[in-house]
């Protein structure tokens, strides 16, 4: 296998809140690479810093110690980087298409390109025929999947996502992670996908890294060889599957038994 | 007819209905002799009344000048309030400075300063204009800067992972955001407004609603005196439904 330089490559980064007397430590020694290209999942514990990372490495959270390596294309198209969150984060005052626009507009994206952009992706998405309506005016699962059509808009080299379909129902789920796979195909960024759900963490990622209960690195790695395109769903009768989802269980069972015993989680 | 409708209609209905009772009792009242008439009058005349001094005793000058002083004091004091309050929204540098002086000086009822704006700027519409301002522009402030500090997080966030600029972010994303603890600020204004500048008028001015019950007062005409409280209840219920269908129009996003 060729060596391909990392796309983005975090070193012993650390955070750490103080709040007074207080002091509260979200992870320690976190390190990791992500590969151009890479869909990789990270799981972990409740309470374990995912979200921080995340926020950390989108440069909302400053880290308290270690390094945060972005190695960018030269002279890609797109944003530097995206990011969907939990939440849809739509303006509400602004229309699903002025969304888009609001943001492209901030972005390298030729401005020419914009219009074509906008419809194709609402077409891919089967959002079209509501471009002109206001996020009140939608369900749930359709303001999200704006909010990921807002994030692959601005064509980024890194995509980072919090938990995106957590607040979405089963069915919705699986609409939104076949779209966010076709998405996903077609440009090819390197995405960190945080999540609790094991089951879409294997489903989803090339690989799934296991973040510790308590402070500490990785504990552990775990590769998702089941090729491309997948099907989310057919996927849960492959054996394989089954058999990683089994392990990474275990390993979250007992880093989660391990921060109990520290008492690091309420 | 669909039902909702119906019911709407129902409830215009009994919002129309029921101060028209009221003043069908007050009627029975003073007609039956259980009132004193000499400081009840009956409603029917004080309509009488009313319509007389707009036909003829050219009120509507008199309102125009109030609302005019109002509007004034709006432009001149509001927009300072709102600047100060997405100040203190957004900086907590401006918080530390300005928190102490808006604690200190807030809680002064505005028209007890208007002697010293007398003195200042001397008898006549100035003194009345400001009185408005200041009293407008705190309540600017304290709206805007509660409305700010409403926005949620993930506005911002979202702002800095698109990489918004930061005139832009407050343009189009904080203003927007705190449009609607703005424009509460802005009601309660306009509503503060009308209540300063009567008070303002009654010693400072001649001209306005408050003037003419000030003189009504002086000159014992006590119908007159309703006539006016009448005209105030109708401006003050006019520019509240205007300001409410504006609202509507303006924050159509918020789905309400």
């Amino acid at each position: 296998m060729i060596e391909v330089p990392s796309r983005v490559s975090v070193r012993d980064l650390a955070k750490v809140f103080q709040d007074g007397e207080a002091r509260v430590e979200a992870f320690a020694q976190i390190t990791l690479e992500a590969r151009p290209g890479e869909f990789l999942c990270l799981v972990g514990p409740s309470g374990c810093g995912k979200t921080t990372l995340l926020r950390c490495l989108a440069g909302i959270e400053t880290p308290s110690a270690g390094a945060i390596e972005h190695r960018l294309e030269p002279g890609a198209p797109g944003a530097e980087q995206a990011m969907v969150f939990q939440q849809h984060g739509l303006f509400p005052w602004l229309t699903v298409e002025a969304n888009l626009h609001f943001v492209l507009r901030e972005s390298p994206v030729p401005r020419q390109e914009h219009d074509a952009i906008v419809q194709r992706l609402l077409e891919r998405v089967g959002l079209a025929r509501f471009r002109r309506f206001y996020p009140y005016q939608l369900s749930g699962g359709m303001n999200q999947r704006v909010a990921l059509v807002r994030a692959f808009c601005v064509q980024p080299q890194v995509l980072l996502m919090d938990e995106p379909f957590v607040f979405l129902d089963y069915q919705n789920r699986i609409v939104l992670q076949d779209l966010l796979l076709e998405l996903w195909q077609e440009q090819r960024q390197t995405i960190l996908f945080v999540t609790h759900n094991i089951n879409e963490a294997i489903a989803l990622g090339d690989r799934v890294l296991v973040m510790p209960g308590t402070a500490g690195p990785f504990a552990r790695e775990i590769s998702c060889p089941f090729g491309r395109p997948r099907d989310v769903v057919q996927l849960r009768t492959n054996p394989d599957y089954q058999r990683i989802v089994v392990e990474v269980t275990q390993l979250l069972r007992q880093e989660q038994e391990h921060s109990l015993r520290e008492g690091r989680i309420g | 007819m669909t039902g909702a409708r119906l019911d709407l209609l129902r409830k215009a209905a009994v919002f129309v209905a029921s101060p028209l009772v009221l003043l069908g009792i007050w009627e029975l009242c003073g007609r039956m002799g259980w009132v004193d008439i000499r400081f009840f009058p009956l409603p029917t005349r004080i309509l009488g009344y009313l319509i007389w001094l707009f036909r003829e005793d050219n009120l509507i000058v008199d309102i125009l000048s109030s609302m005019r002083r109002i509007g004034l004091g709006l432009a001149v004091g509001f927009l300072p309030g709102v600047v100060l309050g997405l100040a203190m929204g957004l900086s907590s540098w401006a918080r530390l400075i300005l928190g102490p002086l808006v604690a200190l000086t807030y809680p002064i009822p505005k028209i007890a300063i208007l002697p010293l704006l007398l003195i200042i700027f001397g008898l006549g519409e100035t003194s009345n204009v400001m009185v408005v301002a200041i009293g407008v522009f705190f309540l600017a402030l304290i709206n805007t800067y509660s409305g700010v500090s409403q926005i949620p997080q993930i506005h911002f966030d979202v702002a800095h992972v698109y990489r918004v600029r930061p005139w832009r972010r407050l343009t189009h994303i904080v203003l927007p955001a705190a449009f609607p603890g703005i424009f509460t600020g802005l009601k309660l204004a306009v509503g503060y407004g009308l209540i300063l500048i009567v008070a303002a008028e009654m010693v400072a001015a001649g001209s306005g609603i408050g003037y003419r019950i000030w003189t009504s007062w002086e000159t014992y005409v006590i119908i007159e005196l309703y006539a006016c409280l009448a005209v105030i209840s109708g401006i003050g219920v006019l520019l509240s439904v205007g300001l409410e269908a504006l609202e509507r129009v303006l924050a159509h996003w918020k789905g309400a």
